[in-house]
């Protein structure tokens, strides 16, 4: 036996004693109020009885929750009489003033849900030493594709439908063409991210935007391995979504990185036991990652033989609607008042 | 793709359960997207004979049929173009369970009882396939349970990377297989072409080795085409596909086996007979098999008899050459084309097919003439195929053979392992790559079937993925040799927006896009910038084809919305980008900048009971934009009137410092608003951000606080009509001396005097940093402001001040 039925019973009785006293010595409201938040209310003294009986021994629980429910109500009554008597006892009372007229009401304005989780995002990776840089959303092909290791008319950029806005200016699909801008104009070590709205031209519905967000993550210096990446992202996903979250990778194919992952979190509704957010499986897709290429070292003017990097790209958006519990992404662009306001 | 693990066995073996084969899949690059089937997911499916079909009474589109099941006969209504009389099916009765816990109950259907539902693979969850009901094997029991009969095929769905068209074949997910439990794929036995046959019949001429590197011909006599074994029926099922006949369903069976298209002509529609791989003349026409009379050109690759194009290279056979009931000789073809002329070609096209999707993607050159002979030798045993000629087998274009070498060092460097060169080697064995350690290196001589190993760190991924993303460690803190440094027009987006929402302002977030008619709507001028807008040549709908110049359109959008939708708080804000199609910043690109809009509508303030609602107005938004400038710390100087073109005149203002125009701000012209279907009044704020962050300085310096008293003057003053407070506030201010502190406005107010006068009250604050002020000392001043706005501006002191 966990905890000797008696002892508890004890314990329950004399929580009622003491607390049945306080409330009948209690002088006025504020003093009722005192009593009322340390037994009463939800984390209250009583409340954590409550508690104790799921641990009690099956046997005595019926009782020791029968003896509970009777205390709970005792004092309940106890607590009203209380009450009354203490407002007989008026506060000060002053002509034309009534403070329990509601307040002038105010109207509290927000910041965007989107921006509220990519300052978080941000300040995750800022606490890792990544510098913050942006870049320009109408791109070259050249960076958004062919220095990306993506040959002219090759069957990866199906995977990424394009708008265009002429033969080699096209609006970004992706972060990723910042990382050969930025390994352009620096040599490593380098350590940036780089949030923005990327396009992809897709049939709208409620998981497919023509426009969204992403964070493209890149770390390049001489040694940095699949440990450094699988280290980073996991802490990411432990700061953003809990420590208790597991990050699992799994290979995959981007054409600007080698070796690729897809990175799979556990899923925070049913830690990893399947339900209908991840759709049984337990795990729920994070975000795309990869060693750089050094077909992209090379576009990016380095010895593709001299650095090693990491490199990954994560939906705003969609980690957005996953904490959140948002199910149409076509809400962040409405901006319905009643939606902001609730973030 | 789909991987029917019954077929798979053909080819691989793996000691585990089906969910495990999943996920090692997943694991180790093959993505198992769904596992369909296994164990069947309904009960109460029974196999059936459908003994009458005939019209339903009531609806032309269904059928009344009488089905016997087990000795049973029960009336169903069915709806599917494809039953008839004699069929064998699948019949839920009632009380059966579907997937989706679907139960089927004693119905109505137009007035017509039916006891329970004739079931498509669909239903059953056993296939895509919802146009028409399963039809079984004639020869299934009457009243056997279908979902025994039905289970233990499951079906993976894989995703298959455009890197590895080695995986569109089930031989080559079988050699994935073989790679995580360490065994042999077992390659179906091969034909081989007897001695003593007759010359080739049909001559091959390939125009270009890059087009077509291979091309194997093989003539087919005596064929008796008709329907395929119920085997091969099944696999082709369980792939998805359809059975069409057996010719057809070899050639697919041999794709799905082998990842190599197949095509099969009837010879005698060859003129020549001949084939010739070419580039379509301009203006050629083909009719492809769907029946689609397409024009070509050069940029096309057609095979080509003595006369004409007769299919799409890769992507299609023609009509007129197709096999038909009729047909009993065939030219069976299998060949290389290059990828990307494949693919330019059926994206001019528009068309794509089991075909293109696997050469533009490459195939594996040296299966062309093992794919060709698995198809003879099934021809030969399901089609009564006689072979009399030698195949034709033209290979112009064979590539040369790849080696590889993958240093040690760079491979663990890069998967942060200690693998040794023979680890490695071995863990590339497993995928049936020939890899030979040698030193600190490892050699490997890439198979024709993986030449998507290109360079040394492709094996490096093969060597990851063998040796499993999980067990490279993952808790190791990285190190931070790198420092962390500031970008400030980022930070300061986030500043301005931090500083709108504390002004009461929501920060939305609108599309990038705007219709290609708002600069219209903002009655911009024609030659405003703002009307060169980047515009894209493939938009989602032609209405949004343009790159927004402005904010202003999507937040009257967003006004709009919330107006629409009855909400009271009408201010929002956001710090975004535009777009401009005039040279930017970077070379080649247009030129982007970032904007902060404010807009307002409606109330100033919540109505409760303590003050009633009024109105946002301009003095609003001037109180707002005076706040936001005084928070950031700008000097501003205002110019009224001319602003904008969807602005107000008499209500707007544009905002400078020292550096030049800012921002600028008023009520939306009515005209404006009407366009954007507002019927209500609205206000907005426009800050160019670049401009507005030349006017911010560093930190700021601490300003000593005054130790000696200020004096405190009110003038009240009658102004004549047309004289603005901004003259008055001028005036004096020009006059007042080093000593006037401040300059408030506290009282405004009209009648009393002359028709149009107003009278203004005024607080001048005077201090002197190093002594208390006397009256005498202020006196002079005073004086000098007043006499200075009646000669000027005409303005008095009223009477009594």
């Amino acid at each position: 036996m966990r905890d000797g039925g008696d002892e508890l019973g004890a314990r329950i009785e004399s929580l009622r004693r003491e607390s049945r006293r306080d409330f009948e010595a209690a002088g006025d409201a504020p003093a009722v109020e005192a009593v009322w938040v340390r037994d009463l209310a939800r984390k209250g003294r009583l409340a954590t009885f409550f508690a104790d009986l799921a641990q009690a021994d099956s046997g005595l629980r019926r009782d020791l929750g029968q003896l509970l429910n009777r205390v709970k109500n005792e004092l309940t009554e106890v607590h009203a009489t209380a009450v009354a008597r203490v407002a007989a006892t008026r506060p000060p009372v002053r002509t034309g003033l009534d403070p329990s007229l509601p307040g002038r009401p105010r109207w509290v304005a927000r910041p965007h849900v989107l921006s509220q989780v990519l300052d978080e995002m941000k300040s995750i990776f800022k606490g890792l030493g990544f510098s913050v840089v942006t870049g320009p959303e109408i791109e070259l092909d050249h960076y958004n594709f062919e220095a990306l290791n993506f040959p002219p008319d090759h069957p990866a950029r199906d995977t990424q439908d394009t708008f265009y806005v002429n033969d080699t200016v096209l609006l970004r699909t992706q972060t990723s063409p910042m990382q050969v801008r930025v390994m352009e104009a620096a040599t490593p070590p380098i350590r940036v991210i780089v949030p923005g709205r990327v396009y992809r031209n897709e049939q709208l519905d409620a998981s497919h935007a023509a426009e969204f967000h992403q964070i493209e993550g890149l770390y390049v210096d001489q040694r940095v391995s699949m440990v450094d990446l699988k280290a980073t992202v996991t802490h990411f996903i432990r700061q953003l979504f809990g420590p208790q979250t597991v990050a699992r990778f799994k290979p995959h194919f981007f054409p600007f990185t080698e070796p690729s992952v897809d990175v799979d979190m556990s899923c925070f509704a049913c830690q990893g036991k399947g339900c209908a957010l991840c759709g049984k499986s337990g795990w729920i897709e994070i975000m795309g990652a990869g060693m750089v290429h050094p077909n992209v070292f090379a576009a990016s003017g380095y010895a593709p033989e001299a650095y090693t990097g990491f490199a990954f790209g994560i939906g705003v958006d969609r980690v957005a609607m996953l904490r959140h519990g948002i199910t149409d992404i076509r809400s962040f662009l409405e901006n319905d008042v009643r939606f902001l306001s609730q973030f | 793709m789909r991987i029917p693990l019954a077929w798979l066995r053909e080819y691989v073996d793996w000691p585990v359960d089906t969910r495990t084969l999943a996920h090692d899949l997943t694991m180790s690059g093959t993505k198992i997207e769904a596992v369909h089937g296994g164990a069947a997911d309904f009960e109460g499916v029974f196999v059936g004979k459908v003994l009458e079909q005939g019209r339903h009474p009531d609806a032309d589109r269904l059928s009344l049929c009488k089905v016997e099941v087990g000795g049973e006969t029960f009336q169903i209504v069915c709806g599917a173009p494809n039953v008839r009389a004699g069929l064998t099916v699948a019949v839920a009765k009632i009380g059966a369970r579907l997937p989706g816990d679907f139960k089927i109950r004693k119905s109505k259907i137009r007035g017509v009882v039916s006891e329970g539902m004739i079931c498509s693979a669909r239903e059953l969850g056993l296939g895509q396939d919802s146009n028409g009901i399963l039809e079984l094997a004639a020869g299934l029991a009457s009243g056997a349970d279908f979902a025994v009969l039905s289970s233990g095929d499951p079906i993976l769905e894989a995703e298959v990377t455009p890197n590895r068209p080695d995986c569109l074949a089930l031989t080559g997910i079988a050699r994935e297989v073989a790679a995580l439990y360490g065994g042999r794929v077992k390659v179906p036995a091969l034909w081989k072409e007897p001695a003593g046959l007759a010359p080739c019949a049909v001559p091959v001429h390939i125009d270009s080795a890059a087009d077509c590197g291979r091309y194997v011909g093989r003539v087919l006599h005596d064929i008796r085409l008709g329907a395929s074994p119920d085997w091969l029926r099944a696999r082709l099922e369980s792939a998805g596909l359809h059975s069409i006949n057996n010719v057809v369903d070899i050639t697919n069976f041999v794709m799905l086996e082998s990842g190599q298209p197949l095509h099969a002509f009837d010879l005698e529609m060859l003129q020549g007979p001949r084939i010739i791989v070419r580039r379509a003349h301009t203006g050629e026409l083909l009719r492809t098999l769907d029946g689609v009379e397409r024009a070509l050109g050069p940029d096309i690759l057609v095979i080509a008899d003595a006369e004409k194009a007769i299919a799409l290279a890769g992507v299609m056979g023609g009509g007129a050459t197709a096999v038909r009931q009729t047909t009993t000789s065939l030219l069976l073809e299998a060949a290389y084309f290059d990828p990307s002329v494949v693919r330019a070609g059926r994206r001019k096209l528009n068309m794509n097919t089991d075909a293109s999707y696997r050469f533009e993607r490459q195939t594996d050159f040296e299966a062309v003439g093992a794919a060709a002979d698995r198809a003879t030798q099934l021809l030969v045993e399901f089609a009564g195929a006689q072979v009399r000629h030698v195949a034709a087998d033209e290979a112009p274009g064979r590539p040369a053979p790849r080696g590889l070498e993958l240093g040690t060092e760079r491979c663990n460097r890069l998967i942060g392992t200690g693998l040794d060169a023979e680890a490695i080697a071995g863990l590339l064995r497993r995928l049936d790559l020939p890899a030979t350690p040698a030193g600190d290196r490892v050699l490997v001589e890439v198979p024709s079937f993986r030449r998507d190993l290109r360079a040394e760190i492709d094996l490096v991924e093969e060597v990851a993925r063998m040796h499993g993303y999980e067990n490279i460690p993952a808790d190791v803190v990285p190190p931070a040799p790198v420092v962390y440094r500031d970008n400030p027009p980022d930070m300061l987006v986030g500043r301005l927006r931090d500083l709108a929402v504390g002004l009461g302002y929501f920060e939305v977030r609108t599309s990038a896009f705007m219709e290609s008619r708002d600069p219209e709507r903002l009655q911009l001028a024609a030659d405003d910038r703002r009307r060169r807008a980047v515009r894209l040549v493939n938009p989602i709908v032609t209405t949004l084809d343009t790159m927004r110049t402005s904010l202003v359109p999507g937040m009257l959008r967003v006004l709009r919305h919330n107006r629409n939708h009855d909400q009271e708080a009408l201010r929002f804000a956001q710090v975004d980008r535009v777009f401009a199609d005039v040279p930017g910043a970077l070379p080649g690109l247009p030129a982007e900048s970032e904007q902060m809009l404010f807009v307002a509508a409606g109330n100033a303030n919540p109505p409760g009971w303590a003050d009633k609602a009024r109105p946002f107005d301009l003095y609003d938004l001037k109180g707002d934009a005076e706040a936001f400038f005084a928070q950031l710390g700008v000097d501003t100087s205002w110019v009224y009137g001319y602003t904008e073109p969807f602005l107000d005149d008499a209500a707007s203002f544009v905002i400078s410092g020292t550096y030049g125009a800012i921002g600028r701000g008023g009520a939306v012209r009515e005209a404006v608003l009407r366009g954007f279907d507002l019927e209500i009044s609205a206000h907005v704020l426009e800050i160019d951000v670049e401009a507005l962050a030349r006017h911010l300085g560093g930190a700021g310096r601490q300003r000593e606080l005054p130790r000696y008293p200020a004096v405190k003057r009110d003038l009240s003053l009658a102004v004549p009509e047309g004289t603005t407070y901004g003259a008055v506030h001028a005036a004096v201010l020009a006059v007042a001396g080093p000593h006037l502190e401040s300059l408030q406005c506290f009282d405004v107010f009209t009648g009393g005097g002359a028709p149009g006068e107003r009278s203004l009250g005024l607080r001048l604050r005077f201090r002197d940093p190093d002594q208390t002020l006397t009256d005498a000392q202020v006196a002079p001043a005073l004086e000098k402001v007043v006499r200075h706005l009646a000669d000027t501006l005409h303005v008095k002191l009223r009477a009594g001040s």
